[in-house]
């Protein structure tokens, strides 16, 4: 059947296949923008877009950072500094206990990353973390190069 | 129940109208055949600032932040000072004197026991 097989390869199911891939890779990144924003589930009570909330001090040689990220351990927190740029990353999880029903879930489950660029290097060495009561407090120390450095001017 | 437990008073106490802001947390509720589950994200709270009540069936939550001193000028503030303030009408039928709260990782568990009569009973049926 020669015009089944043409049809097969020029036009027929290749173009809808494409056309359905290209509907799941909608679906898909609609899915993905609303899982990692927290979607509609957090509305009226806190916005999950720029989760989690950070509050930045500038003492003058350091810096300090607090983030409120409850129901974040230790080890789903990752903090990163690669030259000037600072990354606060990890995953909140809020699975509904075993062998409970949901009445409601306002605390969304989420990975979230958030970067900063900081208007010195720093030195990882410098860096403090801390993490109590769901707050995380960073001190950020400047890297020796990115300190103010004393000139001696030679004569001759 | 799921009714009772969904609906909530969207009132704030008096006294904190001029002073503290009140921020509402978000919860989450659960329940199983032996309890209701209430969690709710209150980062910065320390056990002694919190402070449960369940009158009536009635459950009110009231969490006082601990907001450290800012270190120095602020670049950028996402969060500001304030307290948890949320109540909701909890179904008939919990044992108010064994409610039990925890705190973790900033995040407030508290356990409302039902009492018997209001647990699921298995009814034998026996043979005549």
């Amino acid at each position: 059947m020669p015009f089944l097989t043409r049809w097969n390869n020029d036009f027929g199911w290749g173009d809808i296949d494409r056309t359905l891939l290209a509907l799941d890779e909608l679906r898909r990144r609609m899915g993905r923008a609303f899982d990692e924003t927290g979607g509609e589930r957090g509305s009226g009570i806190a916005g999950f877009a720029n989760w989690p909330p950070i509050n930045l001090y500038d003492t003058g040689s350091e810096l300090f950072l607090r983030a409120e990220v409850p129901g974040v351990s230790e080890k789903d927190l990752d903090l990163q500094v690669n030259q000037d740029v600072l990354t606060i990353s990890g995953q909140r999880q809020t699975e509904v206990p075993e062998g409970y029903s949901a009445h409601r879930r306002e605390r969304g489950a989420m990975r979230f990353s958030r970067s900063f660029t900081l208007p010195f290097k720093v030195d990882p060495e410098l860096c403090e973390a801390n993490l109590k009561h769901g707050v995380l407090s960073l001190k950020i120390g400047k890297a020796p190069d990115a300190r103010p450095r004393q000139i001696t001017v030679k004569s001759g | 129940m799921s009714q009772e437990i969904v609906r909530q008073d969207e009132k704030k106490p008096e006294s904190y109208r001029d002073r503290v802001p009140v921020l509402s947390p978000p919860v989450d509720i659960f329940e199983n055949e032996q309890e209701i589950l209430l969690l709710a994200d209150v980062p910065g709270v320390k056990e002694d600032g919190l402070s449960i009540t369940l009158e009536k069936n009635e459950l009110t939550l009231h969490a006082k932040r601990e907001m450290e001193e800012e270190p120095g000028s602020v670049l950028a503030r996402d969060f500001h000072e304030g307290d948890y303030y949320r109540s909701f009408m909890v179904p008939q039928g919990i044992d108010g004197e064994k409610v039990e709260a925890e705190l973790k990782d900033g995040v407030l568990h508290v356990h409302l026991p039902k009492s018997d009569g209001l647990r699921p009973r298995k009814i034998q049926v026996k043979a005549g």
